[in-house]
């Protein structure tokens, strides 16, 4: 079941036209990961998804309902969690009230105290230093949380950016373990990410974008096995 | 000593107004990084509808102190209502549309509000009924007067100010407008209604405006339409005082202004008192320029 369709999506910075007709879709349960290189492409696109950026043309279809042109509120209220690039905790807020936040669109308090609960299982660390401010965590600290928030909205699907930016090859394990471990929750994942090879090893497909526009997707695995692909992206040597 | 106390506790009492005007500059500057330079007049507003709504009780016959809490109610709804005008009017137009326009507009809503007035109550000095007057009451510790308004007045701000305080760091809405104040598209990102965070701080923020208004209104019994701007000043410098954007800082801010203006009233003169506040608060922003409570925290990438 397809749970995320996009259809010829166009966005524009200005005059600039940065996605030029981008078409993909999502199944349910599935971790989707987008690649490319920088200026590609891909963070606009997951902000054409999450609203932040309202697209010229095409759709975006969430379980049948189009949500291209709602306001960034409706959407994540539809279910679509954002996690930008940069993580953007609220450094002046405590790890605790970063996670609440997180849990805006959700009214019933015992449901947010549930959730907490399961990210804070999720992320021992961050169960340590709750009453911490955001600001003062490290890197890794801060994309555990910036993850943990975004989970707290109880999502259908989470668009993740760059989650390995800045992070130890160890720490960036640890989060590419977890984020396995969230699509097995049952939640949809789409990843965009710099190191190509660790994305694709765990995602189920694989988009590759270039200035704008899809050039290539298929399964994770035909694009792990793809020469031209290995060359380009994954730093393999012919 | 005697002097210092009695002018400490009046101090108090100016400072406690100045910092519920203050609140609504800083509230916000917080949320949409803007002066909104017709708060003062929003305040000045208040204290009039304030000494409408009196007369028009007295006139029905009604009279008696506990009129004050109906009519202080019925006029931070009012410019409660006219702040959310303002929002949609002269803000959200121009959203998008840089610093300086805002201010621009602001300042234009402030001029067609105390010309409103003016035309509306006439530009002279208009009185609050002295029919309606708190008990004269006053209590004496050592030889320091405290009168009945000026305890009524002081516990009434620190109950205002604590309920906001506690709406700012314990609810859900109250959270909401922390994080929009802080970073606007992440907090988008959390499904925070951006457009209804900001009308709740244009809510908030002119009725604690028109609370003062009317306190103002009974501690000086005395009004005029260019009020808004005399107290407006004072006030957004107690915001920069206290760090502009911190809710506490524009009540401390407040408090710190109404002492020093008190003190050297007492010390030196009443006509050097603006002076010598002003001064004393130049020296505060020269050796923290981000105001007593505002502080910054740096981030780890």
């Amino acid at each position: 079941m397809k749970l995320l369709e996009v259809e010829n999506l166009e966005t524009c910075y200005g005059n600039l036209k940065v996605l030029k007709g981008i078409t993909f879709s999502i199944e349910k349960g599935q971790i989707a990961a987008l690649l490319g290189a920088n200026g590609a492409g891909k963070s606009t696109t997951l902000k054409t998804i999450s609203g932040l950026l309202k697209p010229l043309n095409g759709s975006i279809m969430l379980e049948n309902e189009d949500i291209a042109r709602l306001e960034t509120h409706k959407i994540i209220g539809l279910g679509i969690t954002h996690v930008p690039e940069g993580r953007f905790i609220f450094s002046t807020l405590s790890v605790d009230e970063n996670l609440e936040i997180g849990a805006h669109i959700i009214n019933d308090k015992k449901r947010v105290l549930e959730i907490k609960e399961e990210v804070y299982n999720m992320f021992p660390r961050l169960r340590e230093r709750y009453k911490q401010l955001g600001g003062t965590l490290s890197g890794g600290e801060q994309q555990m949380l910036a993850i943990g928030r975004g989970l707290m909205a109880n999502p259908k699907i989470l668009l993740l950016d760059e989650p390995s930016l800045g992070l130890s090859p160890k720490l960036f394990m640890m989060i590419m373990d977890k984020i396995v471990e969230i699509r097995d929750k049952g939640v949809t994942i789409l990843i965009v990410e710099q190191n190509a090879k660790a994305a694709l090893k765990i995602s189920d497909k694989g988009f590759i974008m270039e200035t704008g526009r899809i050039v290539k997707s298929g399964t994770a695995n035909e694009l792990l096995n793809d020469p031209v692909i290995q060359q380009a992206y994954l730093g393999k040597k012919t | 000593m005697e002097l210092f106390a009695q002018q400490i506790l009046n101090g108090l009492t100016i400072g406690a107004f100045y910092a519920l005007i203050a609140l609504g500059y800083t509230m916000v500057y917080g949320i949409l990084k803007q002066i909104n330079f017709a708060h003062g007049d929003l305040f000045m507003f208040g204290a009039y509808l304030g000494m409408t709504f009196l007369n028009m009780l007295i006139g029905a016959g009604l009279v008696s102190p506990w009129l004050i809490i109906p009519v202080c109610l019925a006029s931070m709804l009012l410019v409660s209502a006219l702040g959310l005008l303002l929002e949609r009017a002269a803000y959200r137009p121009l959203r998008n549309a840089g610093r300086l326009p805002p201010i621009v507009s602001t300042l234009g809503a402030a001029i067609i509000l105390q010309n409103a007035v003016m035309l509306l109550y006439e530009p002279r000095f208009r009185w609050y009924p002295e029919k309606i007057s708190l008990p004269a009451w006053s209590l004496k510790i050592y030889s320091i007067q405290i009168t009945f308004t000026q305890l009524l007045l002081l516990f009434l701000s620190f109950t205002f100010m604590t309920f906001l305080y506690l709406f700012i760091m314990k609810t859900k809405w109250g959270i909401a407008m922390r994080a929009v104040s802080l970073d606007i598209n992440t907090a988008k990102l959390m499904g925070i209604n951006v457009n209804k965070a900001i009308e709740i701080t244009f809510i908030i923020g002119p009725a604690l405006g028109a609370a003062g208004g009317i306190m103002v209104g009974l501690y000086y019994r005395q009004l005029i339409f260019t009020m808004g701007w005399n107290y407006g000043l004072k006030a957004f410098t107690a915001a920069i005082l206290g760090g502009i954007g911190n809710v506490p800082g524009a009540v401390l801010g407040g408090i710190v202004l109404g002492l020093l203006e008190s003190l050297s009233a007492g010390y030196i003169a009443s006509c050097w008192k603006d002076a010598i506040a002003f001064f004393v608060l130049i020296i505060i922003l020269l050796i923290r320029p981000q105001g007593i409570l505002g502080e910054k925290i740096a981030e780890k990438i």
